[in-house]
């Protein structure tokens, strides 16, 4: 299991802590506004309680109370306000939530940014590591590597390359925890943010799911994967990865 | 300690005005705030988000420009009373300045128009590509003028209406450039030093010209931001105003004693008022006035470098303001709940009456440390 504090990070990706409500992070990438120079939460790399707190913000603005709405207007609300997590912004805040428990450092500090080639830029990224921390930055060689499947613990990352039905989206996945079932069959939980080709404004976003390694020795995507109780053809995100030109575990050197 | 004949004269004096000018902006006040709704300058929702924080729903429709009781009791009393040509047609001519600004901005607010000022991309584009070779070139010769207009926009928080960032920033370089031309040119070599607390007097020469135009520009600025909160900005400027008539008295400066007195008696008719639920709140009219008056104050008797005690609160509410937007731009993040500092422990759940009490004990602190501190 990851630490407690990253933990919680994923708990409140997955239950937003609106008091008393049940809203889970949507999905939300800046690709779409190119938003430059602004708040992180309205770029998709906000933390929870960076979400929560400009959700309340831009609600006044609106002269409207966040707290007063039920969960699924508060999810209408942030889907509508472009706020949400990204794949790699969602790793990126519990991966930081793990360092920090485990050798209290930051994520921002440990990473490599290949895109860091002038001072500029170094300068850009020290102010803002969350905001350029992408899938290529955790895939960079000087970041983490490949592994095996038989090798994979908890912190690892499924990186899919050139994905999605053109072949030019990247997704990172979060592997939370591993253990072995009674008939010593690998399982593995993993956590990650994605807005799924046909999916609504109701369904995209955080969630959680389950790859059963039935046989390490073949590739990850020949294993059972399980998602939303959907398994085989019928889990969306199954036949996404499938479209993926790689797919392969990585693991961060600053976690080892 | 025995006090001299002349200067218990002063302070009798500066009493006696303080006193006058107390009563007299209570006899009109109820005064003014019925003009105030019979004209229907009022606070509303478009202008101001915040009325949208359920503690603050109920100041719309308050009366707004209530610091005309100040500004106008003030102006009159000492036009007619301590009308002195060395200390006090300046200070007045700059609050007047400032607050007609101020008055004009809050009119603007309630009844002007949305203007919008065209983007840098927008502009450049507009250089490329306009069929006028002369429009081209005044664009271009302009455009760093568009430049300011842009990064100033950074600082504002106005939906539109009102006079924009930029102008106000070249009104209030006016104003403070007034002042720095009176204190450099009008008033001595003397006033071409500042004192510096525990070493004496130490010459700026011409250097003291852009530090007088920045601290009028800023505490101008930071009275405006201040005023947000029922009774704020005016109990606060109660005591800030109080330190420097005590001061200035103690400098022997009659004039600018009897002017800070004025204003305090009549900050405390407009206080009076403006405690919650406010009958009236100060507008920019009476902030951007009595900020500029407060600066031009205290650099008159010396006393410029105690401005971040005697000012205390209202740079702490503008340094949050500059403390957010950088946090914003540069790191991504909100440092605040929201800025200025006194909404922010509002949505904490601080009520209106809690956090401005301890402004004011925060600021009586300060303040009164200050002034220790200007003693020596």
């Amino acid at each position: 299991m990851l630490s407690a504090a990253a933990q919680q990070m994923i708990n409140d990706y997955l239950r937003l802590p609106f008091p008393s409500k049940d809203v889970f992070c949507p999905y939300f990438i800046n690709k779409k506004n190119k938003l430059r120079g602004a708040l992180r939460a309205l770029a998709g790399k906000g933390t929870p309680e960076d979400i929560v707190a400009e959700a309340q913000i831009c609600a006044l603005k609106e002269k409207m109370n966040i707290f007063e709405l039920s969960s699924l207007d508060i999810r209408k609300f942030l889907v509508d306000h472009g706020l949400g997590i990204d794949c790699s912004g969602l790793v990126y805040h519990i991966i930081d939530a793990e360092l920090q428990a485990r050798k209290k450092t930051s994520l921002g500090r440990t990473l490599h940014f290949p895109t860091a080639t002038n001072l500029l830029k170094k300068i850009i990224i020290a102010l803002r590591p969350t905001e350029n921390a992408n899938v290529y930055t955790f895939a960079d060689n000087k970041n983490s590597l490949p592994i095996p499947l038989s090798d994979i613990k908890n912190g690892d990352l499924i990186i899919l390359r050139d994905t999605g039905p053109s072949h030019n989206q990247q997704h990172i996945v979060l592997i939370h925890d591993t253990e072995f079932s009674a008939n010593s069959i690998l399982i593995i939980r993993y956590t990650h943010s994605i807005d799924l080709p046909g999916e609504t404004w109701q369904e995209h976003g955080a969630r959680q799911g389950v790859i059963q390694i039935i046989d390490p020795d073949k590739p990850l995507l020949e294993q059972r994967w399980i998602e939303r109780e959907k398994t085989g053809t019928d889990n969306k995100f199954f036949n996404y990865a499938k479209t993926a030109r790689t797919i392969q575990v990585h693991r961060l050197h600053c976690l080892n | 300690m025995l006090i001299s004949t002349e200067m218990l004269h002063q302070l009798q004096l500066a009493f006696s005005w303080g006193i006058i000018s107390c009563v007299v902006s209570f006899f009109w006040a109820p005064l003014l705030i019925k003009l105030l709704y019979s004209y229907n300058i009022v606070r509303s929702n478009p202008y101001d988000s915040t009325l949208s924080i359920e503690t603050r729903r109920h100041k719309a429709g308050t009366p707004i420009m209530g610091g005309l009781l100040v500004i106008v009791t003030v102006a009159t009393l000492t036009i007619l009373f301590n009308w002195e040509r060395r200390f006090t047609w300046v200070p007045i001519g700059v609050m007047c300045l400032s607050a007609l600004l101020g008055g004009v901005d809050d009119l603007l607010n309630i009844w002007g128009k949305v203007r919008h000022s065209r983007t840098l991309g927008h502009t450049w584009r507009l250089i490329k590509v306009h069929q006028s070779f002369f429009t081209r070139l005044w664009l271009l010769i302009t455009f760093p003028w568009t430049l300011f207009k842009r990064i100033s926009l950074w600082f504002g928080s106005h939906p539109g209406r009102g006079i924009h960032v930029h102008e106000k920033l070249l009104l209030q370089f006016i104003a403070g450039s007034i002042t720095a031309w009176w204190i450099y040119f009008k008033l001595g070599e003397h006033w071409r030093s500042v004192h510096i607390p525990l070493d004496g007097l130490v010459h700026f020469g011409w250097l003291i010209i852009p530090l007088i135009i920045f601290f009028v520009m800023l505490t101008a600025n930071a009275v405006n931001v201040a005023d947000g909160m029922d009774g704020l900005a005016g109990g606060s400027l109660i005591i800030t105003f109080s330190a420097l008539a005590l001061l200035s008295w103690l400098n022997g400066y009659t004039n600018i004693t009897v002017l800070n007195t004025m204003v305090v008696g009549s900050l405390l008719a407009y206080t009076y008022f403006n405690i919650k639920p406010a009958r009236f709140q100060m507008g920019d009219v009476g902030s951007l006035g009595l900020g500029a008056l407060l600066a031009i104050n205290a650099i008159a008797i010396n006393k410029m470098l105690f401005l971040p005690f005697l000012g205390f609160i209202f740079y702490v509410e503008v340094g949050s303001v500059i403390v957010q937007i950088f946090g914003r731009y540069l790191l991504g993040k909100r440092i605040f709940k929201m800025a200025p500092i006194h909404h922010h422990f509002e949505l904490k759940g601080w009520s209106e009456e809690k956090t401005v009490m301890r402004f004011w004990i925060l600021h009586a602190i300060i303040v009164l440390i200050g002034i220790w501190i200007a003693l020596y």
